[in-house]
């Protein structure tokens, strides 16, 4: 009686799925970036004697320049997502969509378009909120870090407009809604906080200026604690949402979807074992004063292990952007019967 | 490892209940697929499982010859699309139909119904 246009051909080789990669990847790092600045970083370095030193200034520096270049690549990969869905949507080549004026229709008379007006806006007004930030007071309080942070979190958690959360209909799509922004707010914070806090340790360990070492411990702690928020709420809000898109154990085995999303439940139970390590192992070491030498190995794995999990995350990212044009192994279940 | 546990648990608990079905699924029409009505209908209506965007959805509705008895433009509340009808003698009519759901994704299919005895 009815059927999905989309095939195994059409996901293959869909430049759709690289664009949405993108896009995911540089948001989740621009909301990871300011979160870490305000729950991590700045509680750490408030009463440190090493805020003025040449590690944080390098810290500072470094997670600007990447978090300037996330922004942009994420306004350009949103573009060029709106662009290649409405060639989608109109079945139409991108040049007929763009000189035809569809993109224009699909931007002002649909929900993405609705949310893409409103994640620009978000975009634009955290570009703001950062340039003015970083042009005044070189360590601005917590009520300036504040309004970025927000700013972060509705352009990362938004994307939750664009996407499979918005299927379903009242209550129940008010709830998917809400649990695929939670979801993505959690990744931000974990994930995104990832590329700060190795960036953090390497320059401590790097330049060893007094007290590095519980600096080191406090950032990390901080971290592992906001870990474990993020993986409790990435947990319950991702059981929801599979309980929306994948609907039974055996959807789970037996669809493409389920079989994706099986995978990615595997890379981020690997991503929990190595939080878990670093908490029960290599955080002790580092912060019972165990010596300069066996904490700069100590932060050494720290920053190998954030870098593994930043690894698994980008593949766990990656399947996010194949997973959002497919049909849920619901849909998939539904053609099969 | 005792919460990860029940984490674990809860998904699995979780996810063997019945889902929503997810994308805009045909969920039942007016007249009914495949069903014979003794009057002509004034509209067809179709249901879907999810919100529609109007902009990209659309609806025709033609005879056993190929000629369009619907009135045009369907009229599209949330995940509801009803389109008028000429006035329909008695035979079979087909009625096509390609929506956009809101999570952007399109879906297309087509049924019969029967107007007379």
């Amino acid at each position: 009686m009815h059927r999905n246009l989309l095939g195994v051909e059409d996901i293959l080789i869909n430049p759709l799925i690289a664009v949405r990669d993108i896009h995911f990847v540089s948001s989740v790092i621009v909301a990871g970036i300011v979160f870490f600045d305000l729950f991590v970083a700045s509680p750490a370095l408030r009463t440190a004697d090493l805020r003025r030193g040449a590690a944080v200034a390098m810290f500072k520096t470094r997670t600007a320049k990447i978090l300037w270049i996330s922004l942009v690549l994420s306004i350009l990969s949103g573009f060029a997502w709106l662009c290649l869905l409405s060639a989608r949507i109109a079945s139409k080549p991108i040049e007929e969509v763009v000189a035809g004026g569809t993109i224009w229709i699909v931007l002002s008379r649909t929900q993405f378009g609705f949310a893409w007006e409103l994640r620009f806006l978000f975009a634009v007004m955290l570009a703001v909120s950062l340039w003015l930030r970083s042009a005044g007071n070189a360590s601005p309080s917590l009520w300036q870090r504040f309004p970025a942070a927000l700013l972060a979190g509705a352009f990362l958690g938004s994307l939750a407009l664009a996407g499979h959360g918005q299927e379903g209909l009242g209550f129940e799509r008010n709830i998917h809604l809400a649990a695929d922004f939670l979801h993505l707010i959690a990744a931000g914070l974990w994930l995104g906080g990832l590329i700060p806090l190795a960036l953090l340790l390497v320059y401590l360990r790097r330049f060893r200026e007094e007290t590095w070492t519980s600096v080191a411990c406090d950032a990390a702690s901080r971290f592992s604690n906001l870990g474990i928020l993020a993986v409790g709420v990435l947990l319950i809000s991702g059981t929801i949402n599979a309980s929306f898109l994948i609907g039974g154990m055996q959807s789970l085995v037996d669809t493409r979807y389920g079989q994706l999303l099986l995978l990615k439940m595997t890379l981020f139970a690997a991503m929990v074992c190595l939080a878990g390590i670093n908490r029960q192992y290599l955080l002790p070491r580092l912060c019972n004063k165990v010596g300069i030498d066996l904490s700069t190995r100590t932060v050494r794995w720290l920053v190998r292990s954030a870098l593994a999990e930043t690894a698994l995350g980008l593949g766990v990212v990656i399947i996010v952007g194949i997973l959002g044009i497919m049909a849920p192994a619901t849909d998939m279940a539904t053609h099969l019967h | 490892m005792r919460m990860l546990t029940f984490a674990t648990s809860a998904l699995l608990a979780v996810m063997a209940s019945t889902a929503a079905e997810a994308h805009a699924f045909l969920d039942h029409t007016e007249p009914r697929v495949g069903s014979t009505v003794p009057t002509a209908p004034r509209e067809v209506i179709l249901f879907y499982s999810q919100n529609l965007e109007s902009a990209f959805s659309s609806i025709e509705v033609s005879d056993a010859n190929g000629a369009r008895v619907d009135l045009g433009k369907p009229r599209i509340n949330a995940g509801v699309m009803r389109v008028g009808l000429k006035r329909l003698a008695p035979g079979t009519y087909k009625v096509r139909w390609q929506v956009l759901s809101v999570d952007t994704h399109t879906t297309e299919g087509s049924f019969s119904f029967h107007v007379g005895k």
